[in-house]
Order: C-alpha cells, then structure tokens, then sequence
C-alpha cells in the first residue's frame, strides 16, 4: 500500500508506535527529536546538549568511544542457530549465524531493527517445513524511542520461521516504505511492507524462494539499468543436507581438531541476481545471465553496490569465502562484466584467495573514490583495497592493510560484520568490524592467538594524508572490552542523536547494542537522500559529494552491505571542524544532480532533486 | 613345498628342544652360495650356479626366486619374468619367490599385487630385508606415502639407520605432497615433516622447512622450541635469531622481530635470510627505499632468489619504478614459473602500463573456474 509521505516524528509518530506494539511509557516524548543515553544526556527538554558540538583535536580524548546498552534496551532474546557451541556444533549452517536489517518499519521516523533466527535444529526444517521447531521466529525490534525497542515480529507479519541468515530492506514496490527480502537456508522469502504490517509476496516472484537446501546469504539492492525500481543481487553458499554431512562427519582444522565441514568439498550455490520491473507490477525477475553476472558457483556471502570509478552507475562488488572475489563494472546500461581480478579486489597481495565474508565501502582519503574493507578469516588480514582508479576509468585498487595498519590487528581474528565509518566525526573514516570464530572446536587448535571467543576491532583513521590506522584497544570502551561469538554488525544511528552507534550480533547470545559516546566528536551532517515526487523513496544509490576547508566528503545510499545486513539507509558524513559545508552536490540513480551551498552541519537533513533547500529530517541538531 | 616341509620341522624341533644337527639339501646349499655370490655383485657365478642347481629340481620354488632375482639384478627382465611365469597364480610362502613375484607386478605398474606378494614374502620371514625394502619403494611409488612409512618400520626392524631413512623419506615425500594440495593440508604437512625430523634430527635443511612451515602455521610454541634444540651451538646464534625474528614477525611484533633479525645479521653479516625479511618488514611499513636498499646489495642464492625478486618488484613498484619492477617480476617468474604472487602482480603491472593482453593471460593462469572439492572438505 502506497503511502503518501514518510510520516514526521512527533506526535503522529508516537501513535504509530502505540498502534504497532511500542509501550506508551517507552516513547520518547511527543516533540523530543534526540534521545536521552548514558554518553550525553538530555538537557531539560530533551534535546541533545549542543556544547558536546564543539569541534575537538581528533582523538584528543582519552574517553572510551561507545558504551554499550543495558537489558533495559528490549533487545535481550539470544540467538538461536543449531545447538549452542557448549552443546556441540556439527554444521556450517549453525556457526555462521544471521545478519540484520536496520529499516523504518512502521513509518515512525524511527529506525527498527529486523534480526533473523537460526532453528534449534536444521533437521526439523529439511524434514518438517516452517511448523517444525523451537523458538525460532525472526524479530522485528520495534524503536520506541528512549533507548528502547519492542518485540513485534508476529504482529508485523515478519515472524518467518525458517532458518534465517540475511536480511536485505529496500522498497521492492516503489511506495515509500521499506520491504524485506529473507535469504534463508531453505525457502527465502519477500515480505511486503503495507504500512507496518507485512504480507508474504514471495510467490509474485518466480524462483526467488530458492530450494529446500539451499543456502542464501547476503542481498543488495540498486537500481543497475537506472529504470526508477530497484533490483536484488542475491548471494548463495553451499547446498546443504543435514543427512549428508552427519554421514562423512566432521572434518579437520589445523590438522588437529575436528570442526563442521565446508565450504571447501561442499557443493556451491549460484547466487542470483533480480531485475525488477515497475510495468510488470515490481516483478523481481532472474536475469543473472543476461546482466551478465553469471559466474560459477561459489560460496557468496555478501554483494555491496558501490560506483567503484565512479561513473554515476552502480558496480557491483562481492565476497566470496575460500574462492576469488568479485567485482563486477557495470556499462552503463546494467550489463557487467568480471574485473575483480583484473583491479585488485579478488585476492590477497600475493594473488590468494581468502576467506572474504563481509564487506564495507568508504572513502579513506578524500578523493572521492570508494575504498573497500572485506573481513576475512583468521590468519588473514582483513583486505583493505585502496582505490586508485585513474582518468580512465578502468577500476584499479592496491591492498594496503599491512601498510596502513589495518593489517596487525585483524590478522588472528575471523571477521564477519565490517564498515568504513566517521564514528568520531573529526573528518576521517574510522573502521570496525565484529570478530569471532566461526569453530567453536579452534581453542583445541594452534596457535593460542586464533580464539573462538575473540574482541571487535575499532580502528581510527590518523588524521593526515598518509593513509593510516591505529587500533584504539581499550579507548574503543565496550567494542572491544569483551570477547564473544561476534558476528554481523550495523551501523546506524539508532537514538537519532546524530551519532553513529553500533549493533552486533552474537552467535547463541542476545545482540551486543552500542552506543557512540565519542566525548569529543566533530561536526556531522545526516542525510537521507530522497527521489523527486510522492511518495517519498529512499534514493538508493545516490552519490553525495561535500567540500568544505579545502576537503572532499563523499558518500553512497546503500542497500545491503556489512555482513548479511542492511545498515542505516542515511548518509554520515563527519565533518570535523568544519561546521558550514561550502558545498553540497548530490548525483541520484538517472543523472538527476542539485549542489547547495553554505549547509550548516550538525542536523539530519533530506535532501531532493525537487526541494530548492535541504528540508530538516527532524532529528537531532546541535 | 619343501620350505613349508622345512618350517615344519623347524617347528617341530622347536617344540620339542634343541634342534640336533641337520645336513643342508643340494638346493638349500646352492641357494646358500647364491645368495653369497650376489650380495658381492657377482651375478654371473650366482646365475650359472642357479640353471645347474634348477637342473636338478626345477619346481623349487626358492632357487627359482633367486634365479628371477638375479636376473633382475642383471638387467634381464624378460627372463625373470619368464620364471615368475613359471608360477602363475603362486599364493605360496616361499619369500624369495613372493619377492620376484612382487618386483615383477611393480614393474608392470600393478602396485597392489606387488604389496600383496611382499607382505606375503615378510610375513613368511620378517628378517628378509629385500622385501621390506620393495614394499617401501612400492608404496612410494603408488602415492600412499603413509603405508610407506609404515613400512619403513619394517626396514627399521632389520637395519635401523637405514629404515628411520627411509621412514624419513616418506614423511618428506608425504609432506610435500600434503603442501601442494593447498594451504589447507599444511598442518598435516607440518606433522609429517616433524615426524621425519624426529627421525633425523640432525638434517639442518629438514630442519629449516619444518621451522618455516611451524612459522607459516603459526605454530611459534613449536617452532621456537625446534629452533632451540636445532641451533643450539654457540656457531648458529645467526640463525637461532633469525627465527626468534620470523617467529616475532609472525606475532605481529615488527619491532621485535626487526631486533632479532638485527642480532642475527650482526652474528653473520652474510645472513641472507635476515636481509630479506628485514626487507619485508619495510615493504610491510610501505618505506620502499629502504626495503630497495637491503635487496639490491643481496647475493641471489639460489634459495632466496625467486624471494628476492618478488620483494625487490614490489619495492621498486611502490617507488613507481615500472620498469624495474617488471624486470623483477619476470626474474622472479623465470625463477619459480608458477609463482602465484609473481604472476599476479606482473599480470597486473602490465594491465597497468597498457599492455593489457599479455597481462591478462597471465592473470587468467590464475583464474579458478569453481572450487575444488577438498579433501574431507577441510579449510
């Protein structure tokens, strides 16, 4: 169902609360644009403090950067993916665990957090179907404001009980609101978003469901052939047969001990990609082969869209576990072809394949070219691809993670959830990603540094031309602090105080919620990035460009990235001490392009090809 | 049979007390004879001896063994296999035969016939070592590098020395085989490897693959400890160091392994190895210069050369030094043709610099069409 406008927050927005399940006294209140939190507390009336604004030296306090959330955040029900690792884990299927999506579902200008769930065990889903089973009902995490979500995936329709891994929203129907693609094991699934509730449209879409034991895992969403709707790149892994593989066993690791077998001797799984078609009622229909995406089976986890040149269309980038890469240019027209190889994303420095899982893109260094960060396992640095793309065009990256310091501190750990991100918004593109081992068995192997219990990275970008890293350990606060089953990650600015926070899914475990109390952040600006015309829709893939004091900031609209995940729809940009932009450009799917000038920062704008002046989202300014 | 005869009486002997004195049949002692003539080479005396004695008794079963024997000694094949001929189907006990029998199927490719017959030939008389040797080779030659170490136990039953080198032979061959199969079965190259050095401790070189696989693998508990016991002498402090640095540098302690390898150069200014990795600690921290300065005046030894090549392109690549880089890069390739990183980053230096066929071909080599099925489906 169409909606008109996407509704403002404030008294309208509470009611939408009330009416999909947030608790009256969980709100926040009616008007209050930020949300109170332990790092900066509200004022009397509720707005964030503005002192905190002040642009500081870069990582000039010693303060920890995020805090992380209480039980009292409602985001406390564990993870379900197989037996838990004390009870004995068996297959691939049960260690790699689920992605999420970060969406507005219920239109109340909050962003809502929707998280897959595993089964209590895959044989009841190969043998009994959806009915079979536990507790293991996917979550949709209503924000009530405050700090708070809410539980509502069966009222909302989103409760799908099948083995669940990615979570890919994006406007399927083209009508302002967010939909939602499942990549399970078994049959994926389409959930039509009519309002806050959602309605099983899967069966619109031939083939999208997949078969039985087939793996899906990671989704993107762009508009490849510029037609004004959006179109799904669907990642798969491995076809997996419980039956099979409690017949040949488990399967050795280091030589030494035994773990669940795969990917490798495992059969691979074709991803798919879905052009949708607005004539033809949003049909996603398969058409890998004729966009020119196919390629042979392998074990894909996660596509990100990104302009790799950038040209104003999208490419398309992803990971591949155990095999090669991809990164496919697209011509203009929605037809790719295979670079990855060619540019320097497919493999290590020394042309190996790795074990690439999740996927992030920003840029490092100011030039306006995306770089891309890709997690990998143990005893692989995660790959850090500078992109030195020329006037040619030709995409061209250098792996630099030793050189820049990335290297070191990802190499003994398995890394899933990824993003290139300003968390400090002193101007420079920090990085994090969410770390732990995929075996629960690699304690029992060599060496003692690769744990199954393992820290998340926060990375800082050093101010300066020279592109460099330093792992902020201890200062990262609870990022770091802790050593557990981390899987995926999203950023998002979950309490709209225009500071990005961080959500980090655990294998077996509730979700680790963290909240940015960077004590000494710069200037920032929000920006949800809209198509001209009603309703109002999310620009995905739209390009944005800002100058300011001499320096370029520039980032992308983006459907699906990280790890089996779909992050904050709104572009960040921090700004440091440049509180007014001199100019602000954004280029939208078409060629549709509009500059400002003199933005302030520090405030969640929307930004449209219509609007004459960035229209203030509602959120927090300083 | 008359040996099954003979065994009999043996046993029986042995049952009842002391064996009395017994006088050798003609073919026992012409056998006997044989056996002396051939282990001094003298094939000629020992085959005249064996068609006189196989004159008289034609079925026996242990002068026709040694006759097919020394014919094979002597280069004459088609004959032996003409004896061996003379017994088809043999599923008999008599060891010499069961040797011929099994040589025979190993010179015709039939590697388990050939195991079958000498494991038939020692468990007739385990002290025989022609079998117990046979049987190592045999299953060296099928691929089944395990059994063979196996097999060498026997060897190592009879003549220690001989079979602990066998033995140690195997476990190599096992281990290289294991590394070429990907990174996935270096740990249990790594264990075979270790067991070869177990057997023969003192073989530097043997030493130093373990140590640099242990490191590869992170196994640096492992690996210092080998280390340890292998440069022990106050003479190999250059290496004890070296690898206290490669062990460093593989925990992720460039300032530590830096020092280390500092101390090994300063023991032996000639440590190539140390130069080398102090040069990749620089190429690591992207200072190209100073990596350039500690490759260029490096001796290529044969053993670092393909390394040195490899790392010196990259240096030369990150001063924007194409040229240089390419000439690296194709020294490297002529040096290991199959060098993975020297076929990818000359592949894309030549993209790079417009001549994009050649470059691609290159990079295509590198290309997988799908993956591969692993073995057990191990990472």
């Amino acid at each position: 169902m169409p909606r008109p406008t996407r509704m403002p927050r404030g008294v309208p927005g509470l009611l939408v609360g009330l009416l999909a399940g947030c608790s009256p006294d969980a709100g926040a209140p009616a008007g209050a644009g930020p949300s109170p939190g332990p790092a900066r507390p509200p004022t009397a009336d509720g707005a964030t403090p503005t002192s905190a604004g002040a642009a500081a030296p870069a990582g000039a306090s010693a303060g920890a950067w995020f805090t992380q959330a209480g039980p009292e955040c409602g985001l406390t029900q564990r993870n379900v993916s197989g037996p838990t690792a004390g009870e004995g884990k068996r297959y691939l299927l049960d260690c790699v665990g689920p992605g999420m999506a970060v969406l507005d579902a219920d239109g109340d200008g909050r962003l809502d957090v929707f998280m897959p769930q595993g089964r209590d065990d895959a044989r009841t889903l190969e043998e009994g179907g959806d009915a079979a089973g536990g507790d293991c009902a996917d979550r949709l995490y209503l924000n009530c404001g405050g700090r708070r979500f809410e539980e509502a995936g069966e009222r909302a329709g989103v409760a799908d009980r099948g083995y669940g891994f990615g979570a890919l929203a994006f406007d399927e129907d083209n009508d302002g609101d967010s939909d939602l693609l499942l990549a399970n094991f078994g049959p994926n699934r389409l959930y039509r978003n009519d309002g806050g509730t959602f309605s099983d449209a899967t069966a619109a879409h031939p083939g999208l469901a997949g078969g039985a034991r087939d793996w899906s895992t990671g989704a993107a969403a762009g508009d490849v052939d510029e037609d004004g709707d959006l179109d799904v790149y669907l990642c798969n892994y491995v076809r997996h047969d419980s039956a099979e593989l409690d017949a040949r066993g488990l399967c050795r690791f280091m030589s030494e001990c035994k773990v669940p077998c795969g990917p490798l001797g495992l059969d691979p799984q074709p991803d798919r990609f879905y052009l949708n078609d607005a004539a033809d009622g949003f049909r996603l229909r398969e058409s890998t082969a004729a966009a020119g995406l196919a390629q042979p089976a392998s074990y894909g986890f996660q596509p990100l869209f990104l302009d790799v040149e950038p040209d104003g269309d999208l490419d398309l980038y992803v990971t591949n576990d155990s095999q090669p890469n991809w990164l496919f240019v697209n011509d203009g027209s929605g037809r790719f072809s295979e670079q990855g190889l060619v540019a320097g994303v497919a493999c290590s420095v020394a042309g190996l394949p790795e074990a690439g899982m999740g996927a992030a893109a920003g840029d490092l260094n100011g030039d306006a070219r995306p770089e891309i960060w890709v997690t990998n396992f143990s005893s692989q640095v995660n790959s850090l691809y500078v992109n030195q793309t020329g006037a040619d065009g030709a995409p061209w990256f250098e792996e630099q993670a030793q050189r820049a310091g990335t290297g070191a501190p990802t190499f003994f750990k398995l890394g899933w959830g990824c993003a290139l991100q300003d968390f400090d918004d002193d101007g420079w593109t920090d990085a994090f990603c969410s770390n732990g081992h995929i075996y629960p068995q690699v304690d029992d192997c060599p060496p003692p540094e690769v744990m199954h219990l393992q820290e998340c990275n926060l990375l800082r970008r050093v101010p300066g031309e020279r592109l460099l890293f330093e792992d902020l350990g201890a200062r990262a606060g609870a990022v770091a602090s802790a050593r557990r089953p981390h899987r995926s990650s999203v950023v998002a600015d979950l309490d709209d105080d225009g500071a990005l926070d961080l959500l980090v899914t655990r294998l077996d475990e509730p979700p680790l919620l963290l909240w940015n109390a960077t004590p000494a952040r710069g200037h920032w600006l929000s920006l949800r990035i809209e198509h001209a015309g009603t309703p109002a829709r999310l620009a995905v893939g739209a390009r944005v460009l800002a100058r300011a004091g001499g320096r370029t900031f520039s980032g992308e609209v983006r459907a699906g990235s990280s790890f089996l995940s779909t992050e904050d729809p709104r572009v960040h940009l921090g700004l440091g001490p440049h509180g007014v932009l001199d100019r602000l450009e954004v280029e939208w799917p078409g060629g549709a392009r509009r500059t400002w000038t003199n933005v302030a920062a520090d405030r969640q704008l929307i930004l449209r090809p219509d609007l004459e002046q960035p229209q203030p989202a509602g959120g927090a300014t300083r | 049979m008359r040996r099954r005869a003979l065994a009999g009486v043996l046993l029986l002997t042995a049952l009842v007390g002391a064996p009395p004195a017994q006088e050798a049949s003609p073919a026992q002692e012409a056998a006997a004879q044989v056996r002396t003539l051939r282990k001094a080479g003298r094939l000629d005396d020992a085959l005249a001896l064996l068609v006189r004695a196989r004159a008289t008794a034609p079925r026996d079963e242990l002068l026709a063994g040694l006759q097919g024997l020394c014919l094979l000694d002597a280069g004459q094949a088609a004959q032996a296999a003409q004896v061996g001929a003379e017994f088809p189907g043999y599923a008999g006990a008599e060891p010499r035969l069961r040797t011929l029998l099994g040589r025979l199927a190993q010179r015709a490719g039939r590697t388990d016939e050939a195991c079958a017959h000498f494991e038939a030939a020692l468990a007739a008389d385990g002290r025989l070592l022609e079998p117990a040797l046979e049987l190592v080779r045999t299953q060296m030659l099928a691929g089944r590098f395990g059994a063979a170490a196996s097999a060498a136990a026997r060897v190592e039953a009879i003549q220690p020395e001989l079979g602990r080198k066998l033995a140690g032979d195997a476990l190599i061959a096992h281990a290289e085989k294991l590394m070429g199969q990907g990174e996935e079965m270096l740990g249990l190259a790594a264990d075979k490897l270790a067991a070869a050095v177990a057997l023969r401790p003192d073989e530097r070189e043997l030493c130093e693959k373990l140590l640099d696989l242990q490191v590869r693998l992170l196994r640096f508990d492992d690996a210092r400890a080998l280390a340890a016991r292998a440069f022990a002498a106050p003479g190999a402090r250059a290496e004890a160091r070296y690898w206290e640095g490669r062990c460093r540098a593989g925990q992720l302690d460039p300032a530590g392994a830096r020092s280390a390898f500092d101390e090994a150069l300063a023991a032996d200014p000639r440590h190539a190895g140390a130069a080398l990795e102090l040069a990749r600690l620089a190429l690591d921290a992207g200072d190209f210069a100073a990596a350039r300065e500690r490759l260029l005046p490096l001796p290529a030894s044969p053993r670092d050369a393909a390394r040195r090549a490899l790392m010196l392109a990259q240096a030369e690549a990150g001063l924007g030094n194409d040229a240089a880089a390419e000439a690296a890069l194709r020294e490297a390739l002529r040096l290991d043709p199959d060098s993975t990183k020297a076929l990818y980053l000359l592949g894309r230096l030549l993209v790079r610099t417009g001549r994009a066929e050649e470059g691609r071909a290159l990079l295509d080599r590198l290309a997988p069409a799908a993956p591969a099925p692993a073995a057990g489906g191990e990472r």
